[in-house]
């Protein structure tokens, strides 16, 4: 079916991008809360988890909104390992306390809905 | 959810318990495979005569000593030290010995005031036929937090009462300092563990560092006013970590202005030295032994295989500071015998020095020293003395003969250092079951009439409340029989005391085996639980290993418990860990010791076995044993009853949180004021809290650097209310320490 539309469908991918955003949110503020000495996990292996997390989910739903994916196969991988690392880095958060992580997680996951319901396929 | 939250929950307490264990078992005796220490003490040979001449023996009153059996060891005890038959007895010049209960003895300056009076107040051993004595004026100020426990009676009681249940959630950090005395043992100086309760008094806050410097702070700013650095030896001499658990504040009964050393501040460091400088100006007190210092090694004397390390504050009466010591009895068999010091405040000179241990043991034990802080009731001019176990810990073969005192809570005579009752605790300690906490001395009003009681918790998890003028237990303590030792050699004692009322802070059975811990080991948890023995309480150390529950990490630590002298509600906070406590024989051990097998393993000494300490965990390092693992608890000593028992804290491993309901291993006591809130640190969170002292919910929290592993100190300052934590963190609990005091109160 890719390929043959003649209807131009959207490329927006607004969900991916969403998570993205999200994600770079909770990666600066996973950021802060390594360094800043005094919030109870500063240093921790916990907040630096978090925070290689929240980058991966950031580069995963960039490549997903870039449309650099090249097989639907692939595509369907990487959504399946953005919402493990969403929930993952979710779950992490709460441990950790860190609120502001979860509800960037929590908006990254709206925007994987988005992105798996909504949003279309660069290949359709 | 709540299974994944659970299996994180596991996870994460592995490591935690695998470190705890062996770690907290260390806490103030050290232990480890400690290379061969130099002699520490001023090294008199055996028999040496005093300046006096020969031991002087007393002329006993009746004994009020309850020993293994539960009866009078009058008869034991009389005759039973003889220097001059032993051979053993040693004795510093000029110092005269002499016998009192329980085999106990005391040694004096023979020319001392309590010489002098000692053999004629016989008639005066039992607390009520003592003169009514005065408690120090300058500790009565309801403002203060004088001592580490706040006063004497070790109450850990506030009479302020502005911040209350009501507004205590508007509580703020008015200021913090850093002392810059810390270490995480990366480096050449080893981790420090700081546990110092600050002192207020004589306006001014005082604190001791792990590094033995004393540092006076303003109240109400945290500014500093002087520092007093001794520069200490900064070496883990008797313990794996730099330790320092405060100072100790004495003041003159008409103390005049302008005099220099009217007041004095202490510290003691590890290699026992003690430190007395002006309150005022933190300027070395000239006339308080030489130059300022005491040397307490000088009176180490026999097994002297380490320092006396000097890590809690001396306990302050009158003119007369008392102190115990800390060192290790996992190592040797033979060591210094527990010795409590009095000495003259001004001076630093000897007044008395109290012997735990009867002379013709000390060849193959020791310790039974007293560690922990103490407490007086002033107005009897008692000293109470938790006094722990002898060495070796966990196999007593070579040391059966009955040791009274070991193990107990005594009460000594603060003129004389004779015992006037002592109540032992546990009979044989083969488990390392330390009295390790001050008693807290409160009156309880029960059937009508007022009773001089006294609390005293135990790593064994039994509170036991005596009559402190007798020893005797206002709520029963029974003799049961327990479960006989099965190693060749040992004879364990065939019963111990049990506590019903108020209810142990732990259960007598161990919790028995996590089921998700035991589903992820495919039933290693079970399989192992089942290979262990156990056969309830006090069940011995064995070859094939026990399960000890409470071990020597559980029940309640050195904290102890604090009590509203008013209503008669008692908190304490506890510990809930399973231990294996395994046996080896010499020549195993030896082998697992040449193939660098240590870790966990004990040598005790030269007796026939080593051992071996290990928390209960499974192969994935989570604990094998239900939680929670930490709780607090409130009692109402009136009745006996427990009022509520809560999880306290939360483990945090690796930055993670677990859940509340789970607690968390503590280190640290409550605080209580008149309000009607409980103060507390001590949780591996690293957060300090307000409780409600009617239902034990968490009404505030706060984040500090480190575990509050020290009771906080709660006084008023021009109007003021304040609380102060000291964050130094406890490795035990969590790899970060820190040198944080930080203060709260209510907005201006």
């Amino acid at each position: 079916m890719s390929g043959t539309s003649d209807i131009s469908e959207p490329k927006t991918a607004g969900g991916a991008w969403l998570v993205v955003a999200a994600s770079a949110i909770g990666a600066v503020v996973a950021a802060f809360d390594v360094v800043n000495v005094g919030n109870g996990i500063a240093f921790s292996f916990g907040a630096w988890l978090v925070f290689a997390s929240s980058l991966l989910v950031m580069c995963a739903a960039l490549i997903l909104g870039l449309h650099l994916a090249l097989s639907g196969a692939a595509r369907g991988t990487l959504a399946v390992l953005l919402l493990l690392g969403i929930l993952g880095t979710g779950v992490a958060a709460y441990f950790l306390t860190a609120w502001i992580l979860l509800v960037a997680m929590g908006v990254a996951l709206v925007g994987w809905l988005i992105h798996v319901v909504a949003d279309p396929s660069p290949l359709d | 959810m709540k299974t994944a939250r659970t299996a994180a929950t596991s996870a994460a307490l592995a490591l935690v318990f695998s470190l705890a264990g062996a770690a907290f078992a260390q806490q103030e005796q050290g232990g480890g495979q400690t290379p061969a220490a130099p002699q520490y003490g001023a090294t008199d040979e055996p028999g040496n005569a005093s300046g006096g001449g020969a031991s002087t023996s007393g002329n006993e009153g009746e004994s009020n000593v309850q020993d293994d059996t539960g009866q009078s060891d009058r008869a034991r005890s009389e005759g039973a030290r003889d220097a001059e038959d032993t051979g053993t007895e040693q004795q510093s010049p000029n110092l005269t010995t002499e016998e009192t209960q329980g085999g106990g003895s005391v040694e004096r300056p023979a020319d001392s005031e309590a010489s002098d009076t000692a053999g004629q107040d016989e008639g005066a051993a039992t607390a009520g036929a003592r003169p009514q004595q005065k408690p120090d004026a300058w500790m009565q100020d309801p403002n203060s937090w004088a001592t580490f426990n706040g006063d004497l009676m070790a109450q850990k009681y506030s009479p302020a009462d502005e911040i209350t249940p009501d507004n205590v959630g508007n509580l703020e950090k008015v200021w913090e300092y850093h002392t810059g005395d810390v270490s995480d043992g990366s480096g050449d100086i080893p981790t420090s563990v700081w546990s110092a309760t600050p002192l207020f008094v004589n306006d001014t806050l005082y604190i001791g560092t792990p590094f033995y410097r004393i540092i006076a702070l303003e109240p109400d700013t945290g500014k500093e006013k002087w520092a007093f650095d001794p520069h200490a030896k900064l070496e883990a001499l008797t313990q794996p970590a730099m330790k320092n658990r405060g100072v100790a504040y004495w003041q003159a009964e008409n103390a005049e202005a302008g005099d220099a050393c009217q007041k004095i501040v202490y510290i003691g460091t590890m290699d026992a030295k003690l430190y007395g400088v002006d309150a005022d100006t933190g300027k070395p007190c000239q006339n308080f032994g030489q130059d300022g210092m005491v040397d307490v090694n000088q009176w180490n004397t026999v097994n002297d295989k380490w320092p006396l390390s000097l890590l809690q504050a001396a306990t302050v009466y009158h003119d007369t500071l008392f102190l115990g010591w800390a060192g290790k009895d996992w190592t040797n068999s033979a060591a210094p015998p527990g010795t409590v010091f009095a000495l003259d405040a001004r001076t630093g000179d000897l007044k008395w020095m109290f012997h735990a241990l009867p002379n013709e043991v000390i060849s193959k034990t020791g310790t039974a020293n007293v560690w922990a802080s103490m407490s007086i009731d002033p107005e009897r001019g008692l000293l109470y003395i938790p006094v722990s176990s002898p060495s070796p810990n966990y196999y007593g073969g070579e040391r059966k003969e009955k040791l009274p005192l070991a193990t107990s809570v005594t009460a000594l005579d603060t003129d004389t250092g004779k015992v006037v009752w002592s109540r032992q605790l546990i009979h044989h300690d083969i488990w390392d079951y330390d009295t390790d906490a001050p008693p807290t001395l409160v009156d309880i009003q029960k059937d009508g009439k007022s009773v001089p009681a006294l609390v005293q918790t135990s790593k064994q998890g039994f509170l036991y409340v005596l009559n402190r003028e007798t020893g005797e237990p206002i709520y029963p303590i029974e003799e049961r029989p327990v479960p006989a030792s099965d190693i060749p050699g040992e004879e364990a004692s065939p019963t111990q005391p049990f506590v019903d009322r108020p209810a142990p802070v732990v259960g007598l059975d161990w919790p028995g085996v996590d089921p998700l811990a035991d589903a992820v080991s495919f039933g290693e948890c079970s399989r192992r639980a089942e290979s262990y023995r156990w056969e309830g309480r006090f069940t011995p150390p064995s070859l094939q290993g026990t399960i000890a529950y409470p071990p020597t990490t559980g029940g309640s630590q050195w904290g102890g418990g604090a009590v509203d002298p008013n209503t008669g509600i008692y908190v304490v906070n506890s510990n809930s860990v399973v231990q294996i406590y395994t046996l080896i024989p010499r020549d195993e051990f030896e082998q697992k010791s040449q193939e660098g097998e240590t870790s966990g393993y004990y040598a005790q000494g030269d007796v026939p076995y080593g051992f071996k300490l290990e928390t209960f965990l499974n192969w994935a390092g989570m604990p094998c044993w239900k939680g929670p693992y930490g709780t607090i608890a409130a009692y109402d000593l009136k009745t006996g009853d427990r009022l509520w028992n809560e999880p306290f804290g939360q483990v945090q491993k690796y930055g993670f949180y677990m859940p509340e309901s789970w607690g968390s291993v503590t280190i640290g006591a409550p605080v209580i004021t008149k309000s009607g809130l409980i103060f507390i640190g001590a949780s591996m969170d690293s957060r300090v809290r307000a409780l409600d002292l009617k239902s034990g919910k968490v009404l505030w929290k706060a984040l500090v650097d480190a575990p509050a592993v020290a009771m906080p100190a709660v006084y008023t300052y021009e109007g003021r209310q304040y609380v102060t934590f000291v964050a130094g963190g406890n490795t035990i609990l969590l790899p970060t320490v820190a040198d944080q005091v930080v203060t709260y109160a209510l907005p201006e």
